[in-house]
């Protein structure tokens, strides 16, 4: 396949021109916080969905409806709650009194972008038919089936510190996320800027500068975006890694219980193009590998007894795998 | 002057009588005693072989005759190896004179001078009448420190030897020569198994990287150039760089305080493989040029200072 590089990387830089004045925007609201909303926005164009962790208090619901703000998108936020039923989210039918008959009530998850807050709160069976949702992008109500618009974004989180009364999320759902982003505490300069721009408690208007139709235009282009055989031997590797570590010289088997699937290859194929779509390049290096193969890599990574019971978590294999497995 | 061929000459005659001392005794007109002391070498080499001859020889009647002979005196540098005597008579105008030869077979020692000491001869013509002495020169040899043989067959040592000394002299810088040589390739082979420095180790490996671009090969040959750097600067340096991207790598140089100018050169060496490798970009000659060159100064430069 011959690719007209030079072609591309001109699209690219065309087309990724909004990108800059999408965090403009952002920044209006959100100090700091730089990597989570690349993350988002890396989601939007990637068409997966996000799982946020983070203490309460990190501007994760702040950054979604800036986000929505900016994109001409409609936005729902859910609060997860255990008494939540699957028919709140999704919708239901409901019973026409004039003609006796029964209309589909949409839920709230029919918008573009949905904050599926604190989603370890509610029962297995509401966290089922979201994630189901988000799979097949499309609900069934009744004996229809509905597509969900187009763009779809779940952004969905979770508070680390609290289990109790909780319901954490299976495995096999969280492996529908393609990031799992880990939040930390802003810096002190931040922390600063925060005090003088939040005090006065008054809405900060943002413009809205990208319409979903740039999004899914945005998505073509990123589909376009050159990526070498070298690294996707390198993705390959690295996937590969985690499943059968010995074989790259890596004394970690012990550690690992079960490695990443094909879906993380996938995920993170899509994602290093839409990163180089963020730093306005027609073709992937292997900086994009490594600046979003963290996020896509941490939950798919189940580690073993013997690894929890040395704290050694699935980042840290992660970081060992990225230090052992050679850059094209 | 006169004087001096005067004394030369007086020197000479008294070496020629020493060498031969004939002393003669005549009582009367009838009876005579002669005695004669000779040496056939006046100067030996050790071990080399002399003879010395003592003659007596006497006519007429004597009523008593004695020879004194009281042989070597220094027997540390002359060696007595045989002895003959030979008697003999014969008559020369009606008279009978007798004579009798010793003959010593002397070799040289140590060196130094060995002394024949006088023979005496001590007669009485006439009963009661007193005894007569003659006594002969004594015979010094003088035994030589070296010992050079000029005989046929030692002509024949002396010629091999001296074709051996010409060969030892026109070989000797030869095989000086040669020991040179043959240490400098000692020397280049204990380096080459002494392992070379990290900069002729990355020189070599990034010459290498000509025959992919001869071939076309452009890929490749960033390919090449990209991972020379990479290797030095790990080996050199001790950056880890097999899992570290170009921007992960400029990072940690940073780190360590690296002069600008070498950090410009290493992200332009770097991004420009990265983007011949991983986008097709295809430099100008004239940039691969560049960048062969930034890589090789680089290296260079590095072996020059002690660290980053």
């Amino acid at each position: 396949m011959d690719y007209d590089i030079r072609a591309i990387n001109e699209k690219v830089r065309e087309e990724s021109a909004f990108v800059e004045n999408v965090f403009k925007e952002l920044e209006k609201v959100i100090v700091g916080q730089r990597y989570m909303l690349e993350r988002m926005f890396l989601g939007l164009l990637c068409n997966g969905h996000i799982l946020l962790e983070g203490v309460p208090g990190l501007a994760k619901t702040l950054s979604i409806k800036t986000l929505s703000g900016i994109i001409k998108t409609r936005f729902q936020r859910i609060q997860f709650t255990p008494d939540l039923l699957p028919a709140d989210l999704v919708g239901t039918m409901v019973y026409n009194q004039k003609d006796g008959s029964f209309i589909p009530k949409k839920g709230p998850i029919f918008t573009n972008i949905v904050l599926a807050d604190e989603i370890n709160r509610a029962p297995a069976k509401v966290q089922s038919a979201l994630l189901e949702a988000m799979q097949e992008r499309q609900v069934t109500i009744g004996d229809s089936t509905y597509p969900l618009e187009d763009p779809f974004l779940v952004l969905a989180t979770q508070n680390p510190i609290e289990q109790e009364g909780t319901y954490p999320l299976p495995e096999a759902q969280v492996d529908r996320f393609m990031f799992k982003v880990h939040l930390t505490y802003p810096s002190k300069k931040e922390e600063r800027l925060i005090q003088d721009r939040m005090v006065t408690n008054d809405h900060i208007p943002v413009s809205q500068v990208i319409s979903p139709q740039d999004i899914i235009r945005a998505r073509a282009i990123v589909n376009e975006i050159y990526i070498d055989d070298k690294i996707k031997d390198y993705i390959v590797d690295l996937v590969f890694a985690t499943r059968e570590p010995q074989k790259f010289g890596l004394d970690i088997s012990g550690l690992i219980e079960y490695g990443a699937s094909p879906r993380a290859t996938i995920y993170l194929t899509r994602a290093v193009k839409a990163h180089a779509f963020l730093r306005r390049r027609g073709y992937v290096t292997p900086e994009d590998v490594k600046s979003v193969g963290m996020d896509i890599l941490r939950h798919r990574i189940i580690v073993t007894y013997e690894a929890e019971a040395e704290n050694i978590t699935s980042e840290s294999i992660i970081h060992m795998v990225f230090d052992k497995i050679e850059v094209p | 002057m006169k004087r001096a061929w005067y004394h030369i000459i007086c020197i000479g005659w008294v070496l020629v009588l020493l060498s031969t001392t004939v002393t003669r005794a005549r009582n009367s007109a009838d009876s005579t005693v002669m005695l004669k002391a000779s040496i056939d070498k006046r100067e030996i080499a050790p071990l080399e072989i002399c003879q010395a001859e003592v003659t007596i020889q006497w006519s007429g009647t004597f009523t008593k005759a004695e020879i004194l002979f009281p042989g070597l005196r220094t027997s540390n540098n002359l060696a007595l190896i045989a002895t003959a005597t030979v008697s003999s008579a014969q008559e020369k105008e009606g008279e009978l004179i007798l004579q009798r030869k010793y003959t010593y077979t002397l070799q040289g020692k140590d060196a130094g001078v060995g002394v024949i000491e006088p023979v005496t001869v001590q007669y009485a013509l006439e009963p009661g009448e007193p005894l007569k002495t003659i006594t002969s020169a004594a015979l010094e040899i003088t035994i030589s420190r070296i010992y050079l043989d000029f005989s046929k067959k030692s002509k024949k040592i002396i010629g091999l030897a001296s074709l051996m000394i010409l060969l030892l002299i026109a070989g000797t810088p030869l095989v000086l020569i040669i020991r040179i040589k043959q240490k400098g390739k000692a020397r280049l082979a204990s380096l080459a198994g002494a392992s070379p420095s990290f900069e002729d180790q990355a020189l070599q490996l990034l010459s290498e990287a000509e025959k992919y671009r001869q071939s076309g090969d452009l890929r490749e040959y960033h390919t090449h150039i990209a991972a020379t750097l990479k290797g030095y600067l790990a080996k050199k340096y001790g950056i880890n760089t097999t899992g570290k991207t170009t921007l992960m790598i400029l990072d940690e140089i940073s780190g360590a305080q690296v002069d600008e100018e070498l950090k410009r050169r290493i992200d332009t060496i770097l991004c420009t493989c990265d983007r011949a490798k991983f986008a097709h970009y295809e430099p100008g000659v004239e940039e691969m040029d560049r960048i062969y060159t930034l890589t090789r100064d680089f290296i260079l430069q590095g072996g020059q200072n002690s660290g980053l």
